[in-house]
């Protein structure tokens, strides 16, 4: 009864479709109506044949006949003299093998393929209907991978499609397209059905790589197609034998176009890598008939060089970065080479000019070098995605190349692109590659980030060549040199430029126009750009070197956080419009995930972390946006940061000496997720005070203006020391204002490593399941033992400053002698209180007097 | 308490300075699943790369003091090879692509696995190095000199970069008075060493710079760290472990004790080898005595013991065994190569996941580009064919046209034939 009052059945109206609406053949059918159709039949799974519930052999009986006519009518449609009756049936057939149940697809799949592949093989086929051949063999074959019992003979039909494709690979784009799609399958899931034309299809699909006539869009798909075809012949000789014809192949093409732009030879330094002497060079790609050796010079670039290049170099990225059944060898010299042939080539004449160059020739190599630069960036990219550890032989090569093609990078779309890279070799390399590209990232981020530097930016910029030197050692160097530089300018001036109101005031209010220079323009998505890859260096090596570039950065980072919150709003049409490519929200957000890492990553109690969270709480109010999601996880992680749930630490150990002692609740051990957490035991309310009286925006007992001033100090008075004494000294200069004290004595004075906590209730649980025994055994020998002051001789760990070193040992083993308590304490009596969240400052003191820490002992202020 | 069972095989890997071979235990069963003969390898000397195979650097025996592969399911030895002198501490880096060892007269070679080439070799120390640690491509290297010298592998596998440098190593700490035996490394690039002279020292690679220094009632000779980092287990040469927090406690009176916070004592001689599980659950140990315990961390209880051998075991693992398709393995390659500039074969390992997707249906969504362009009316799709998807020239749109104009024709017709009707009416 409830069948006759129900929607009518799916039979029912897939009968109604095949009687009413599918047209027969030669008649005529809107494409409206077609597409009607076919959503009709997909969205009520009119063809797939699966009751739900209790079997009903009734209805699936009716909905198999109703089924049949419709595979019925479909035949009658494919086999009909009109085209257009042809192509429908095509249409509904392709639906039809996509949407039908799995045993009828088993029962007719070879039926419809030879359907399909008629069409395919009749060279009077329409255009139309080998699109939509392609496309529904394409569909036939992704059903077909699914039924692994068909493998064999699903494996033999692909073997016949692969030679009526190959010459549609040379037709017009829209059918190039599809058959390349479906070719592309037919390697990817029956590769030994292609392995007996592997040489057909290879030359076709390299053709149209290397091809002029072919769109940038079908290129790349064609590449995709070459860079599987290795996997067809599973062997390493393949894989290998095709990059290295390709690698060779775009070198003889940057010959071409390099004449006169570079020293000669580097064409063949790169040829003598990939043929090693002695061995045969591999046979050409592809059919260079059709790469357009008769277009007109001026257009050859353009045309034909430039896109066949990108097209071989996306191959050869999708090579590198995907999956390959076996282990293959990469030619990895040649790849970096030809890497840093093409990007360091700036468009300038080299020195020894032929005479035959002309000026035409570099102003027309000039308009493609962006795209060129930009393919081979990709193609870096790729290669430290492929390579991964592997690449660390090679890791000093890149970061030289790196540095140089950061002064070449002018254009925005370079210059994102190389951010991008270094973000990436942060990443995977971690702190020795932090540490080799720490002073490229943060010249250039600050020079694009930071407008309203001025002067002071320029003079960064203006000595590339201290940048190029590129080794880690030359960091220092440089550094010491340049506030040197500013000095003899004007020190006036540069402490100017370097407080904090000066800054922000030019940041975000006036900006006068004199500062508006062409910095003023850097676009947004450079600037985001910018901001990403100082995060991660932030991550990853924020505590490297921190007295050099962790003040600038740090102040850089909350400017640049405020104004874009600030004057976002103001800014937005006015960036939209001229930008166009980065929101401001982007900007926003990254700006705030840098800023959070600038205060995860600090070894000290961060500057400006109150200015912070209030940026973080205004942007959590933004409802419904990222930046609200991120400031909602920014506020979480800085909670650590602020409120300690840091377990007390006198819990950790019980007081007395006993078996209680004997901690083992690992489970109750807190899990911190960053090495930040001994900031949290400072103590928070004399920060607080002292941040409400010094602000951002004040110049005067800013920590941040101490900084410079240090180095600046350290700089006269020891030229020529090493960097650690350049942290002394800048401890001294701290100690003559309190704020600084603060600041900087946790900086030095604080071990790197968490604090252990455990709780004390957890303790006692434990206790049962420990033997008191024999813990008492583990402890006597412990207590029975006094400490030896000779070990803990704490000393400032320098290169080869043993000078530095003995002095320090010798003013700290008195302290040490004396229980190493913290050097600085004696000065400071803050210090001592702020060190660690205690309840009573002056027990805290005095216990702290009676601990041995002695590895914190950095440098005594009165060293020197 | 066992640990709950993991998907994966765990294996329990103990070496000896005496001939016993490696030994493997299923971690979950505790049977013995397979002993790798020959091998006696001192302290430090037994690595896993990448989980894929083993190699263990041999105790020198009469002249020869070989490097030996395995492979997980052959006892035998697979590849052989035979370093200009003994190595005495080896490992490989995280993703198995190179192997580092640290020779007697205190040199470093660093070879890479997948060719076998001695890529670089250096003076480290001036006398033998007993252990190395990798901090990302960060080395760090413990000598029996007492010194540890930290190394940025990028600077020392360039030529021209090393050139440049001032000092080969990045920093050098000589606060420890006797040699070094062990040294380890974790996040937030801390580094732990311990040493002949009863301490532990913590280390900043950041700052290069010692942190703290422990007293221990004993020598340490092996050095584990929890994975939460907060704490590390130090083997003792009395036989004890002792559990010991990184951090420093302000609260209590005396200096050193207070980092000791526990021991698991059951080891009846000194404790040579620690290795503790991704999860921190678990504790291997390995004692002079021949014996490995796996310890439960949270109760301390030995929860499986197993006898290696007569001889006291140096080395213990635990490692979850990669089983892939290996290539051949290379043996590694006494010097490096002769121009100089060694040529490294870098390779790509088959990662599945690097798998491309292609995404079916390709008939719907060229129907949909398709039929979505010819919304406008029926008469399109004769007028335009493919060329309204791609603007390129299409030849055989000829055909449809003159199919197109047909139409045309009878429509004009039909409305030329209306027309008189309607004027009639």
């Amino acid at each position: 009864m409830s069948h006759a009052r129900s929607a009518p059945a799916k039979p029912q109206l897939l009968r109604a479709v095949v009687g009413e609406r599918l047209p027969k053949p030669g008649s005529d059918l809107p494409p409206a109506e077609l597409a009607s159709i076919l959503e009709a039949v997909r969205t009520h799974g009119l063809l797939d044949e699966r009751l739900p519930g209790t079997p009903n052999p009734k209805l699936a009986e009716a909905w198999r006949t109703a089924v049949d006519a419709w595979v019925e009518r479909i035949g009658e449609l494919m086999q009909s003299e009109s085209p257009y009756s042809r192509w429908l049936g095509t249409c509904f057939l392709s639906l039809t093998l996509q949407e039908c149940s799995s045993e009828r697809f088993a029962e007719s799949y070879s039926n419809w393929f030879e359907k399909i592949i008629s069409n395919l093989q009749d060279p009077s086929s329409l255009q139309l209907i080998t699109i939509v051949s392609c496309t529904s063999m394409s569909d036939l074959f992704m059903r077909l991978a699914k039924f692994l019992n068909l493998k064999k003979e699903a494996t033999s039909l692909a073997g016949r499609v692969v030679e009526p494709v190959l010459p549609l690979l040379n037709e017009i784009g829209p059918v190039a397209d599809e058959a390349v799609d479906l070719l592309r399958i037919v390697i990817k899931f029956y590769p030994s059905s292609v392995n007996r034309y592997y040489n057909k299809v290879e030359s076709a699909i390299a053709t149209n790589v290397i091809s002029s006539e072919v769109n940038v869009k079908l290129k790349e798909k064609f590449a995709k197609a070459l860079a599987l075809l290795p996997s067809v012949r599973v062997s390493v000789e393949s894989w290998s034998l095709m990059i290295q014809k390709i690698l060779i192949m775009v070198n003889n093409l940057l010959n071409d176009a390099f004449v006169g732009l570079e020293e000669e030879k580097k064409g063949h330094d790169i040829t003598m890598l990939l043929v090693p002497p002695g061995s045969d060079p591999p046979p050409m790609l592809g059919d260079q008939r059709r790469s357009g050796g008769n277009v007109h010079v001026t257009k050859k670039f353009r045309v034909c060089t430039v896109p066949t290049i990108s097209g071989l170099i996306h191959c050869c990225c999708v090579m590198l970065t995907t999956y390959y059944p076996v282990q293959v060898n990469v030619p990895v010299r040649a790849l970096i080479a030809l890497i840093r042939r093409a990007l360091l080539v700036d468009g300038s004449l080299h020195t020894k000019l032929f005479p035959s160059t002309t000026s035409l020739h570099q102003e027309l190599i000039c308009f493609e070098l962006p795209t060129l630069h930009s393919t081979f960036l990709d193609l870096l990219s790729a290669t430290i995605k492929g390579m991964r550890s592997q690449l660390l032989p090679h890791a000093a090569n890149i970061v030289r190349l790196i540095t140089k093609y950061f002064e070449i990078a002018k254009l925005p779309t370079m210059r994102t692109k190389i951010y991008s890279i270094v973000q990436q070799l942060l990443t995977s390399m971690g702190v020795g590659m932090s540490m080799q590209l720490l002073d490229v990232i943060v010249s250039n981020s600050v020079a694009d980030l930071d407008e309203s530097y001025g002067q002071d930016m320029t003079l960064l910029s203006i000595n590339p060549t201290k940048v190029t030197n590129g080794s880690s050692k030359s960091y220092s160097k440089k550094r010491r040199q340049e506030p040197d530089i500013q000095k003899m300018h004007a020190s006036g001036s540069e402490k100017a430029a370097i407080s904090p109101k000066k800054r922000k005031n030019s940041s975000m209010s006036t900006t006068p126009e004199t500062t508006a220079d062409v910095r003023m323009l850097t676009p947004h998505s450079v600037k985001l750009a910018a901001l990403e890859t100082l995060e991660i260096l932030l991550n990853v090596g924020g505590s490297l070197r921190t007295d050099h570039w962790r003040a600038e950065v740090d102040l850089l980072l909350i400017n640049i956080a405020r104004s874009a919150f600030d004057t976002g709003r103001m800014c937005e049409y006015k960036l939209s419009s001229t930008v166009g490519e980065a929101s401001i929200a982007e900007f926003q957000l990254a700006s705030l995930k840098a800023l959070l890492a600038s205060f995860l990553s600090s070894h000290a109690r961060p500057p400006y972390l109150a200015q912070g969270i209030d940026l973080f709480r205004r942007g959590k109010l933004e409802i419904g946006t990222r930046l609200a999601e991120f400031c909602s996880c920014a506020l979480l992680a800085l909670d650590v940061l602020t409120h300690p749930r840091a377990l007390p630490l006198e819990s950790a150990v019980p007081s007395g000496p006993g078996p209680e002692k004997a901690v083992f609740g690992i489970e109750k051990y807190q899990l911190s997720s960053s090495g930040n957490q001994r900031q949290a035991l400072e103590d928070e309310d004399q920060y607080d005070d002292w941040m409400v009286s010094t602000m951002v925006s004040e110049p005067t007992g800013s920590p941040v203006k101490d900084s410079p001033v240090g180095e600046e100090e350290a700089i006269k008075m020891s030229q020529d020391e090493k960097q650690s004494t350049s942290v002394e000294e800048h401890q001294q200069t701290g100690l003559a204002t309190i704020p600084a004290v603060i600041q900087d004595v946790p900086t030095s004075g604080k071990s790197d490593i968490e604090m252990v906590e455990a709780d004390s209730t957890e303790i006692v649980k434990l206790k049962a399941t420990y033997s008191p025994s024999s813990s008492d055994a583990v402890l006597k020998p412990v207590y029975t033992n006094p400490p030896d002051p000779d070990i803990h001789v704490a000393a400032q760990v320098s290169e080869e400053n043993h000078t530095s070193l003995d002095q320090l040992e010798k003013k700290t083993s008195a302290v040490d002698a004396s229980l190493s308590k913290p050097v600085t304490k004696g000065e400071s009596p803050v210090d001592a209180s702020s060190n660690f969240m205690e309840p009573s400052k002056t027990e805290d003191s005095d216990a702290e007097s009676e601990d041995s820490m002695p590895g914190i002992v950095d440098g005594d202020p009165d060293s020197d | 308490m066992a640990p709950p069972p993991l998907p994966q095989q765990q294996l329990v890997l103990a070496a000896s300075s005496a001939d016993a071979g490696v030994a493997a235990w299923d971690l979950r069963t505790g049977a013995e699943a397979i002993r790798h003969r020959t091998c006696a390898s001192r302290p430090r000397a037994l690595t896993v790369v990448a989980g894929r195979f083993l190699a263990a650097a041999q105790a020198p025996a009469g002249s020869s003091a070989p490097i030996h592969y395995y492979h997980w399911d052959r006892p035998q030895v697979a590849v052989k090879s035979f370093p200009v002198e003994p190595i005495r501490a080896l490992i490989a880096d995280p993703e198995g692509s190179y192997l580092i060892g640290g020779g007697v007269s205190g040199d470093i070679f660093f070879w890479e696995v997948s060719s076998g080439e001695l890529l670089v070799q250096w003076h480290a120390h001036y006398r033998a190095v007993r252990c190395l640690a990798l901090y990302d491509y960060l080395l760090v290297s413990g000598s029996e000199d007492g010194s540890i010298k930290v190394w940025d592998l990028i600077t020392m596998l360039d030529e021209q970069s090393r050139l440049e440098a001032k000092t080969l190593h990045l920093y050098s700490f000589n606060q420890h008075g006797l040699p070094v035996t062990d040294v380890a490394c974790f996040h937030g690039a801390i580094a732990v060493s311990s040493s002949e002279d009863r301490t532990c020292k913590i280390w900043s690679l950041f700052e290069g710079r010692m942190l703290r220094s422990i007293l221990f009632p004993s020598i340490i000779d092996s050095i584990a760290l929890d994975p939460r980092s907060h704490i590390f287990y130090a083997g003792g040469r009395d036989g004890k472990i002792y559990v010991t927090a990184m951090g420093v406690d302000v609260s209590s009176n005396s200096c050193d004790d207070s980092s000791i916070i526990g021991a698991l004592d059951d080891h009846s001689k000194g404790v040579t080898s620690l290795a503790s599980s991704t999860d921190g659950l678990v504790l291997i140990s390995g004692s002079e005595d021949g014996n490995v315990r796996v310890w439960d961390t949270r109760s301390q209880q030995v929860i499986r013991k197993f006898k290696h051998s007569q001889g006291p075991v140096t080395n213990v693992l635990l490692v979850s065994p990669k089983r892939v398709n290996l290539p051949p393995l290379q043996s590694l390659r006494k010097v490096c190569s002769a121009n100089g500039e060694s040529e490294s074969r870098a390779v790509i390992v088959p990662q599945p996941e690097n798998d491309v997707h292609i995404s079916g249906n390709f008939s719907a969504s060229f129907l949909e580009r398709y039929l979505g362009s010819l919304q406008h009316g029926s008469s399109r799709l004769f007028e335009s064919g493919a060329s309204t998807l791609y603007g390129a020239p299409n030849q055989q749109d000829v055909e449809w046209r003159s199919k197109f104009l047909e139409l045309q024709d009878l429509f004009v017709c039909e409305v030329l034939d209306q027309m008189p009707s309607s004027k009639n009416t």
